[in-house]
């Protein structure tokens, strides 16, 4: 399904940027750049429901279909979410975190590095190993979209990689993924690898007071830096 | 779920123990024999364990299942494993309620004095439910409740009798042998639904230790769940409260004690587990007090519970200090 906004305004009690319409292809890698502070994190949580919007609305569109974000219980099959900490102190097993949001063995078909870690307990994985399990959680919850925010922000390089390949997997499956990031070069050269028919349908934006201005998908890593710089 | 007989076999013995064992040796060949038989009856020992010991024992039971289930919802609510059911301040609300209705020679029995307490906090907390956004807002009002109720209960100490000040203290000590078979009762019952209420939103709770924001991108109703916990949490707190005093140490030191042995476990698990350790520590730390009774030195249940838990709980921490640091 595409996900549309519609003359939204985000943040708390004042709007972050000027109102937002824009919609995002089903089936793409959308990557949505900015600096600290434009609202990237803000923009994610409304579209997920969990803040509401000031003005505006986010749906996901068919030609047939259209869904709200306050009917949070079937907004949940479409939309789920990936934070950029893994969480602590959690007593749960991997099997038993997947468990929350489907069967466990569907995740590991997919991500089959997963089932050495199936009986440990999430936080004595490394963040790089549970920010994996948090994104086959998130997986398993919704084929279609995708919300991460930084990802790879604590991860070192193997464990980024990891979670760019699971975004691919994602994808091929028929999914959609938006994703706030810093990691320029991550997300270069993910866009320079990704199957062509993926990053036909994909974009990258930059959020700022001025709203969501594009940039192009194949854009060089130079000229990314200089965009946000 | 994995049933633990273990565990419930060991509330059990403890259960038993704790009915069986005391002062009066009571004759229980002929008590039990005379259940089925409908024989001679000895109508001391009938009447010890009726009113004195059943009371007690099912007290201690409930409320240490009780108080362990209300420390697990605390740490897992306010995912800090050094919240416990006090921090709400409505065990801070029941001390303000038994010092004005003591010290101020109200006549009002005390355990009816802390209910209202109690009450009186909880409903303080439910006004401002729509306002504290985050459990760590929840969190500081009840430390702030906790700071005024002592003020205050300081500056009414200052100038109450002897008499008073000495129930007062006395209230403050807590203990198991106040109850009465009806009171127990209704803390037995209490005991079912905050289980069955525990059992129904394990899932939520396993969804809120990965997150606040993610918890609810999985569908958990964040305002509705908050509502439940302080609803039963003030419910049972102020129920146990008035039945026992302010028990300070059982529902912080049970789920450490519980995940000590069991650290790999959701909450369905631990619904369970906790919930006999609770009844094993109250039960067990009230046998300890009565026996010091017997030696006539009197020991208070709370001392008696902080003696026992501090050193288990320093241990568990020590043991496991890189989970929490």
């Amino acid at each position: 399904m595409n996900l549309v906004l519609n003359d939204l305004e985000v943040g708390h009690m004042h709007p972050l940027t000027a109102p937002l319409t824009r919609s995002f292809g089903a089936g793409g890698m959308h990557v949505v750049l900015g600096a600290n502070g434009a609202g990237k994190t803000t923009l994610l949580r409304t579209v997920l429901g969990v803040q509401s919007p000031l003005k505006g609305e986010v749906v996901l569109k068919t030609e047939t279909n259209v869904l709200r974000a306050n009917d949070i219980s079937t907004w949940g099959k479409h939309v789920a979410f990936v934070p950029s900490m893994p969480p602590k102190h959690v007593g749960l097993t991997v099997a038993e975190v997947l468990s929350l949001s489907g069967p466990w063995e569907e995740a590991v078909s997919y991500h089959p590095q997963l089932e050495p870690w199936l009986n440990r307990r999430l936080s004595t994985l490394s963040d790089g190993q549970a920010q994996q399990v948090m994104a086959a959680r998130a997986m398993l919850q919704s084929k279609d979209w995708l919300m991460l925010d930084e990802p790879t922000a604590f991860l070192d390089i193997r464990g980024q990689r990891h979670l760019w390949e699971m975004l691919t997997t994602h994808l091929n499956r028929g999914g959609s993924v938006m994703l706030a990031t810093h990691d320029l070069r991550g997300m270069h050269r993910w866009m320079h690898e990704a199957p062509a028919d993926i990053t036909a349908l994909s974009s990258i934006h930059q959020l700022s007071t001025q709203g969501l201005s594009p940039l192009a998908y194949d854009a060089s890593l130079d000229a990314l830096e200089a965009a946000l710089g | 779920m994995k049933i633990r007989p273990l565990l419930l076999l060991m509330m059990l013995l403890a259960f038993v123990l704790h009915v069986a064992l005391g002062e009066v040796d009571i004759a229980w060949g002929g008590l039990l024999g005379a259940m089925f038989t409908g024989g001679e009856v000895n109508d001391l020992h009938a009447t010890i364990v009726k009113e004195v010991r059943m009371p007690r024992a099912l007290t201690a039971m409930a409320s240490g299942t009780l108080l362990g289930w209300l420390g697990l919802l605390m740490q897992t609510w306010f995912r800090n494993p050094l919240a416990g059911p006090g921090v709400l301040g409505i065990t801070s609300g029941g001390s303000l309620g038994v010092a004005l209705a003591v010290l101020l020679g109200l006549a009002l029995p005390a355990w009816m004095a802390a209910a209202v307490g109690c009450f009186v906090v909880l409903l303080l907390i439910g006004v401002g439910a729509r306002r504290f956004v985050s459990p760590v807002t929840t969190l500081v009002f009840g430390l702030m409740i906790s700071y005024a109720v002592s003020a205050i209960v300081t500056v009414l100490q200052s100038s109450a009798t002897a008499e008073a000040l000495q129930t007062f203290v006395f209230w403050g000590m807590g203990t198991f042998a106040k109850a009465s078979l009806s009171q127990a009762m209704f803390c037995v019952g209490l005991q079912a639904l905050l289980g069955m209420w525990m059992m129904r939103r394990a899932k939520w709770l396993d969804m809120w230790t990965l997150g606040e924001d993610l918890a609810q991108t999985m569908g958990v109703p964040k305002s509705r769940l908050h509502l439940e916990i302080l609803l039963l949490t003030g419910l049972v707190l102020g129920v146990v409260t008035s039945v026992c005093g302010p028990l300070a140490f059982l529902g912080l030191a049970t789920p450490h004690v519980y995940r000590f042995f069991h650290p790999d476990r959701g909450h369905l698990d631990a619904i369970q587990g906790i919930g006999a350790w609770g009844a094993v520590l109250a039960l067990l730390a009230d046998g300890v007090v009565r026996f010091t009774d017997s030696l006539a030195m009197h020991w208070p249940l709370n001392a008696v519970l902080a003696i026992l838990g501090a050193p288990v709980v320093l241990a568990v921490l020590w043991k496991r200090n890189h989970d929490w640091s």
